[in-house]
């Protein structure tokens, strides 16, 4: 056996026959974080941009981390020239133009950007974007069809936030902004169409969650599919014609409006988001949950479900975090 | 003769007794606070990792990494009786899944047997 080269950050290394990725890297010191060296801790996953990792160094990892390339630098024996990068970097940077905006709740903005041809993304995944003088914030793709020549983002308006106030007020068509992405492990997982499914999103989560069901569908999903819409008070529900549609022509979706605050409509539920969606959890052995939207209860509902017996690999956590450089 | 891990079912099984050994400690108050405020899913692969070592897999820590890794909550007050309460957990998680007192106990003393380290003490 003779040596193969890696790349790790636009520099190459040599890794020597039986020797992992990780061994070559550090030998190089270069500092890669690890912990178990035994793959399974995941302290060091790389990703890989070019070349295949050995199948052994992907054991254990969520599909969707496989299917981007991700291994274990520690069990990585690699066999040919693998060009690798950090966890999680987006395989697209560049600018994006936007293409139309319009209002359709209250708060919320529609974008639609041109969709850059080597731009390809899975229907639950976000994107990072950034505006000239370099702020920058992540929103999900509210848009399930990749072969779309655009797609879409919500952007609800929060009180004196600098980005969604540049959306809201100024932006318009034609503006351009640089987009790194695409982003995230929250989308469908192909193969189980008889899994059953819960869905639960607070404010404009309910975007990549509606991505993520009209995927499912298009994967010819069978399963129960159950989409909750959580918000404090009825006028913050939006989209909901959308949904409304897409459950009234599939007979396994069920759309649930959960408000807290009282009011008067017919078809919503009132009550505490996470007591309904609880008490309304069967099958938790056999269950994948997707959690989108507010990051206090995105953390709450996923230690509930994982304590109601779901498996914490069936969970899918998206938090919309609100500050400087997350969402 | 086979390790613990082998004979549990390998990776798939650890995970397994790792979830449930997990939930007990989330609902357990006299440990629950130290595993507040952390990642989930990083903290259960942590102790995927950790309890592969206990059971004779394929993996293992050193003392230092032990003491860099519990550091921050032996300054919480971490003590001995919050790991006499991680053992006893992990003791009734292997049960439910059907591993026998005997095992228990052994898994027990290797568990023990970083509790100085976990402690960030000088051996006595």
């Amino acid at each position: 056996m003779s040596d193969v080269e890696i790349c790790y950050k636009e520099r190459t290394y040599r890794v020597y026959p039986g020797e992992t990725v990780l061994e070559s890297l550090e030998r190089a010191g270069i500092f890669v974080p690890s912990s178990c060296r035994a793959g399974v801790c995941q302290s060091c996953l790389l990703k890989s941009e070019e070349g295949t990792p050995p199948p052994r160094s992907q054991e254990g990892l969520k599909p969707q981390l496989k299917a981007s390339g991700h291994f274990l630098a520690c069990i990585c024996r690699p066999q040919e020239y693998i060009k690798c990068a950090p966890a999680h970097t987006a395989d697209f940077r560049g600018n994006v133009t936007i293409k139309d905006i319009k209002k359709i709740g209250k708060n919320v903005a529609l974008v639609r950007f041109h969709k850059p041809d080597n731009f390809n993304y899975t229907p639950g995944q976000f994107v990072t974007l950034t505006l000239r003088g370099g702020l920058s914030r992540s929103y999900s793709i509210a848009t399930y069809l990749n072969s779309e020549s655009y797609f879409d983002i919500h952007v609800r308006h929060i009180e004196k936030g600098r980005m969604s106030t540049w959306f809201h007020s100024q932006a318009q068509k034609g503006d351009r902004l640089w987009m790194e992405g695409p982003k995230g492990e929250c989308t469908y997982n192909p193969g189980h169409p008889n899994e059953p499914l819960t869905l639960i999103g607070t404010g404009t989560g309910i975007a990549p969650l509606y991505a993520i069901a009209k995927d499912a569908l298009e994967n010819g999903h069978s399963g129960p599919i159950a989409l909750y819409q959580g918000a404090l008070k009825e006028e913050s529900l939006y989209f909901e014609d959308e949904i409304e549609n897409m459950a009234a022509s599939h007979s396994n979706i069920r759309y649930v409006r959960c408000v807290l605050h009282k009011s008067f409509r017919q078809n919503i539920t009132y009550g505490d988001l996470k007591d309904i969606a609880l008490s309304e959890l069967t099958d938790a052995n056999t269950r994948r949950i997707y959690l989108c939207g507010d990051p206090g209860l995105v953390r709450i509902l996923k230690k509930s479900f994982f304590l109601a017996g779901v498996s914490i690999k069936k969970i899918h956590a998206d938090p919309f975090v609100v500050s400087e450089h997350k969402k | 003769m086979s390790s613990l891990y082998q004979r549990l079912g390998g990776q798939e099984a650890v995970d397994a007794v790792v979830e449930t050994f997990y939930r007990k400690v989330l609902m357990d108050d006299r440990i629950s606070e130290f595993f507040e405020d952390i990642d989930m899913e990083q903290q259960i692969q942590k102790q995927k990792a950790f309890l592969t070592m206990v059971f004779g897999g394929p993996v293992n820590y050193s003392g230092l990494d032990m003491r860099e890794g519990h550091k921050h909550l032996v300054d919480r007050g971490l003590n001995d009786q919050h790991v006499d309460a991680v053992i006893e957990l992990l003791g009734t998680a292997l049960a439910e899944h059907g591993v026998n007192q005997e095992e228990i106990s052994e898994v027990a003393s290797i568990a023990n047997s970083v509790r100085d380290d976990v402690l960030n003490r000088t051996t006595g």
